[in-house]
Parts: C-alpha cells; sequence; structure tokens
C-alpha cells in the first residue's frame, strides 16, 4: 500500500517540478495510446522503465510489486481479447480465431507502455504536489481541500486498519469465512466513528488557530526550468515521430 | 474491478470521461453550496472519502477460497447518498491510480462511470426501493451493496467488449466473454460484500447513532 508513496517521498526526482513530470508522464500516455506501431509502444516502455531505474533508481523488484496488480488485469483481459465465444451446437465455446493474436498483443503492449508513464509519474511525484497543480489548474478550493484531507487522514486511517487486523488475526478472527466476515465487519464499524471523530478534532485544532476555511500546506519545489522543459517536450516531439513514421 | 492504464483506445477514453463529467460536476456543484453553508462539512467528506479509500483497499475473503477488494459503493451510497459518492469516488479513484497504480488517469473516466456513477446510483435506488416496498433493512442493504457491485462488474465489463468487440459475436459475445473472465471472482466478491455491508449497517446503527446522524445532514442535502 507504502510502496509507491514511499518512493515518490524519497526519488531522487522528488523535488523537480510536479508540472514538468506530470507533462512528460501524460504526453508519453498521449503518444502511446495514439500510436499504430509496436515499436513506438516498446519505446515508449523502454524509455519509461529506463527513467525508473537508472534516473529515479527504483529497485526492480520495487517496479515489479508496483506494477504486477495491472499486468495481472491487462494479461486477463488481454487474453478474452484474443479469444473467441461461439455458440455452435447451442453451447458456448471458446476458440483462436486467426489474426487475433496481433491486436491483444498489441493492447497490452500499449497498456503496458502507458502503466510504466504512469508509475514514473506515481513513483517520482508525492500525490500532495499532483493535488497542488490540480488546485492552481482549477479544481477548486472546496474540491481541492477535501481532496487534501482525505490524504492527510487516509494514513493514519490505513494504520488503524492494519492494527485492528493484526489484532482480530492474533485472536483467530479470521479462522472461517463467517467469522472473517464478522471481524471485517466489526473492524469497519468501529473505523468509521474513529475517522470522523479525527475528523472533529482537526475542526477544533484549524478553528483554535484561526481556520477561516483555507488549507494552507508547506511545498518543498523547485521551480519550472526552461531546459528540462525543452528536453521533455523534446523528448515527446521524437516519440510521435516516430510514431507518424511508423504509421 | 477498475480498467487498468492505457487498456482504452484514446476515443473510448475521452467518451467515458465526457459521459462521466456532467454527473461529477453536479455533485461537486451539490458539494460546493453544502460546504459553503457549513464550513464544517469539509471536515466530514475528507474524513469520509478516506473511510470509502480503505474501505475499498480491504482485502474481502470470497466464498470461493480466494480475496479481493470491496467497490464501497453499496455502504458509501448509504452513508453519503449518490451524488457525493461520485464525487468522493471520482477523487478515491484518482488516488487509486496515483498511490496504488490500479485504473488510471486514461480510463479515470470509464472508470468513475461504473464504480462512480452507475454503482452508487443502483445501490441507492435498490435501498429507496425495497425500503419503500417494506423489506427489512438488512435485506435493502444486502441487495444494494451486491448488486451495486455487481453493476460496475458488467458496466465494465461492456465496455471493455465496446472497445473489444468479438470477431464473431459482436459486442455481445464479447461481453459474454469478459463477463465469464471476470466473473469467478466478482460473483462471489459481491456476495460476500453484501454480507459485510449488512453487518457493518447493522453495528452502526446499533452503536454509532449519532455519527450516521451527522453523516445524514451529506445525504439528505446532496442526494
Amino acid at each position: 500500500m507504502r510502496l509507491i508513496d514511499r518512493h515518490a517521498q524519497t526519488s531522487r526526482y522528488r523535488h523537480l517540478p510536479a508540472a514538468e513530470k506530470l507533462i512528460a508522464a501524460t504526453g508519453a500516455m498521449a503518444v502511446a495510446l495514439t500510436a499504430e506501431s509496436f515499436l513506438v509502444e516498446a519505446a515508449v516502455l523502454a524509455a519509461a522503465v529506463a527513467l525508473l531505474t537508472l534516473g529515479a533508481r527504483v529497485g526492480p523488484r520495487d517496479l515489479w510489486r508496483a506494477a504486477r496488480v495491472p499486468v495481472g488485469f491487462v494479461l486477463a483481459g488481454s487474453l478474452a481479447q484474443a479469444t473467441s465465444l461461439s455458440l455452435h451446437g447451442g453451447l458456448p465455446s471458446l476458440a483462436w480465431p486467426v489474426g487475433s493474436l496481433e491486436p491483444a498483443a498489441f493492447v497490452a503492449l500499449r497498456s503496458l507502455a502507458c502503466i510504466a508513464a504512469l508509475l514514473g509519474l506515481a513513483l517520482t511525484t508525492p500525490l500532495a504536489d499532483l493535488l497542488h497543480l490540480l488546485r492552481r489548474g482549477g479544481l477548486g478550493r472546496e474540491l481541492g481541500d477535501i481532496a487534501f484531507l482525505m490524504l492527510r487522514i487516509i494514513w493514519v486511517t490505513l494504520d488503524c486498519l492494519t492494527e485492528g487486523l493484526r489484532s482480530q488475526a492474533n485472536r483467530l478472527g479470521f479462522v472461517g469465512y463467517r467469522r472473517s466476515l464478522r471481524s471485517l465487519g466489526l473492524l469497519l464499524a468501529a473505523l468509521l466513528p474513529r475517522t470522523l471523530g479525527r475528523a472533529r478534532r482537526l475542526e477544533t485544532g484549524l478553528a483554535a488557530r484561526g481556520y477561516d476555511g483555507a488549507l494552507c500546506f508547506l511545498r518543498q519545489e523547485q521551480p519550472v526550468s526552461a531546459l528540462r522543459l525543452g528536453m521533455i517536450l523534446g523528448g515527446l516531439a521524437a516519440l510521435a515521430t516516430l510514431a507518424r513514421l511508423g504509421a | 474491478m477498475h480498467i487498468m492504464e492505457g487498456f482504452l483506445p484514446a476515443t473510448h477514453c475521452v467518451g467515458w470521461a465526457l459521459a462521466s463529467a456532467p454527473f461529477v460536476a453536479a455533485g461537486a456543484v451539490r458539494i460546493r453550496r453544502v460546504v459553503r453553508q457549513h464550513p464544517e462539512v469539509k471536515l466530514l467528506l475528507g474524513a469520509s472519502g478516506a473511510y470509502v479509500f480503505v474501505l475499498s483497499a480491504l482485502k474481502l475473503p470470497s466464498v470461493t477460497g480466494s480475496c479481493s477488494h470491496p467497490t464501497g459503493t453499496g455502504l458509501a451510497a448509504s452513508l453519503f447518498g449518490p451524488t457525493v459518492t461520485t464525487v468522493l469516488s471520482a477523487i478515491v479513484l484518482l488516488f487509486q491510480a496515483l498511490l496504488l497504480a490500479h485504473g488510471g488517469l486514461t480510463t479515470l473516466g470509464a472508470n468513475i462511470f461504473s464504480m462512480g456513477i452507475v454503482g452508487p446510483f443502483v445501490a441507492w435506488g435498490l435501498y429507496r426501493g425495497l425500503s419503500a416496498a417494506g423489506a427489512s433493512l438488512a435485506v435493502a442493504i444486502f441487495f444494494a451493496a451486491a448488486l451495486g457491485d455487481l453493476s460496475t462488474y458488467v458496466v465494465t465489463s461492456f465496455q471493455l467488449a465496446l472497445a473489444f468487440p468479438d470477431p464473431a459475436g459482436g459486442v455481445a459475445g464479447a461481453a459474454g466473454k469478459f463477463l465469464g473472465v471476470f466473473a469467478v471472482t466478482q460473483v462471489p466478491l459481491a456476495i460476500s460484500e453484501g454480507l459485510l455491508t449488512v453487518v457493518v449497517m447493522n453495528l452502526l446503527g446499533k452503536y454509532s447513532a449519532g455519527e450516521l446522524s451527522a453523516l445524514s445532514v451529506l445525504s439528505r442535502r446532496s442526494a
């Protein structure tokens, strides 16, 4: 759960402007989504993985742990896409139609390239920096504040959940299906008043500090560099050119 | 069940984002109105959103012996109302993409449509309908949570089928394939989520009446 956030907070690229990293990631995704060649998808995937492992120094093991759930979905989805459902004789049966493997493999590679670009952003940029960017971009003060509050409360709520799960497991609370459901139900029912109580205490604390409806947070971010931005846009332009030539 | 980053074609990503935008905008306008009238609700909403995120991160035992994550749409819609749940789900899905790499930025619109709009509205409609028809609270909550979860999964399968129609069976054939692939885990999971939501609501009703009363401000004003 905390793997991606831990990397984002300690990454070598942590202090680079979130705007630059967002442009790089979404630009790479846009190129991957609009390209029609395997070569471009492979180039986006390779560039994102190289930046993450060699640039941001994310270990291959951690990269795999962050990517394994989406990769599993992509494999299951591509398998369904590659097969064909037949209802001959009244009974449904699966077949491998000729030529179905290539489009399924292309979608899988495109998705892997986009997942790598997403991880390039997520593993190097704390979510709070991206929320600041969204708020500046017109998310609105109310929604921005709610999103910030959610982010602050999530981690302490997760701590409560983890401790509760450990206590219940130690008391054999997860032996059998019925007991597991009851244990989880008890935990969730206990968690809601605790979470709301925390929000009330936060409200009291803020009110004591002159809260006027605006939440302020400290930021540690370098200013946007024209050179870095030029390099990012140049790299994206090169990938887009490759996509046009390949099409 | 999230559609992962890059899995849908660009036109579908744009289409689903456009389809979800009015619902999210309507929810955001209502939340803004409630927050301006009652500033303290902002903290309540932040805490509620964190609860929904944690709920969706919980591993739920399935009757098949495996385990997976609940959507939390049934419980959230029952507690906060469907329009507030849509906005909270949109933020939760964004967080899941950026903190867990589940879902994605390009597929955010499609995921909001299935998990933040269809799931909560189906759950809310069933909860209200069954309660009005005289069903007990437990029955109404069970069907709302289980079918809210199941509707999310059915919509996701149709989203995938629209993007990748079967060469022989068309969209219907592809929907059958995707429903079949994911049914193994999702149908037992929906039953488990329904049962879990009944347990949680019973306990909340018994021991946390004050908190439920505070949350009714959200559901009454924004449903």
